[in-house]
């Protein structure tokens, strides 16, 4: 077993891990906004809110498995540390973009209905 | 062997960095809630709603820069000594808290900055609910 394969054991259960938390706090916490923008209509804020899940586990599951591919060769320990923070460091700022990106586009959405209440 | 105090470096790098992100969202996402609070007019549910989005957006964009900037290069001709190694390590947590106190502030700026338009959008809707008396 070479450092890579070690490498890619480590890294899959922790990227998963936190896409998935992250991505299930977004779920709970979204709705809210949500149901401010579609008003009282229940059940399409549902669907609404488990597509857009769907589609976040999608891009971000996909992107981080996608980055194995093309993984950098590991000799020894310090390497792996190395590579394996540089690689979670980016994703995570990724992931902070997306979702800033999404905040900036529900402030823009939601402002006129929150504060005019 | 200098790899094994780069490792060292490592183990005293990232606790520190953790425990400090950590410390600083707690302070400003608990002082965070009474200005969401004063935006949203004291409804409950969306003020936590939104201290929430925006904690874990505080927590992965300094995590993920605290892992990014992670390592340590040293291309010294002789062995890496401690001295070395606290200067490096001093330029790098450093450099993580200035970063750190930024993000502080800009995430303030977002609060007054939501405070100043809500108080604005008071203002309009009582004038013009005077006006229309």
């Amino acid at each position: 077993m070479n450092y890579n394969i070690i490498s890619y054991i480590i890294y899959l259960p922790i990227i998963f891990f936190i896409t998935i938390k992250v991505g299930w706090m977004f779920y709970k916490n979204g709705e809210l906004f949500l149901s401010n923008i579609f008003g009282s209509d229940l059940a399409l804020v549902k669907k609404v809110n488990s597509l857009l899940l769907t589609g976040y586990y999608l891009v971000n599951l996909g992107y981080s498995i996608l980055t194995i591919a093309y993984w950098e060769r590991i000799n020894h320990t310090l390497e792996l540390i190395n590579v394996m923070s540089s690689t979670l460091g980016k994703i995570i700022l990724l992931l902070a973009l997306l979702h800033y990106n999404n905040i900036f586009w529900l402030k823009h959405v939601t402002k006129s209905n929150i504060l005019k209440q | 062997m200098e790899n094994s105090k780069i490792i060292i470096g490592y183990l005293i790098y990232l606790p520190i960095v953790i425990a400090l992100t950590i410390y600083v969202s707690k302070v400003l996402f608990k002082n965070g809630k009474a200005y969401m609070m004063n935006i949203f007019k004291g409804k409950e549910e969306i003020t936590i709603a939104t201290n929430k989005l925006f904690e874990i957006g505080f927590y992965l964009i300094n995590i993920g820069w605290a892992l990014l900037i992670l390592k340590i290069s040293y291309y010294g001709q002789n062995e890496m000594n401690y001295q070395t190694l606290i200067e490096i390590l001093s330029k790098k947590l450093g450099g993580f808290s200035i970063y750190l106190g930024v993000m502080l502030f800009l995430n303030l700026l977002l609060f007054f900055r939501g405070m100043n338009k809500s108080k604005q959008s008071n203002k309009t809707t009582t004038t013009k609910i005077s006006l229309k008396k």
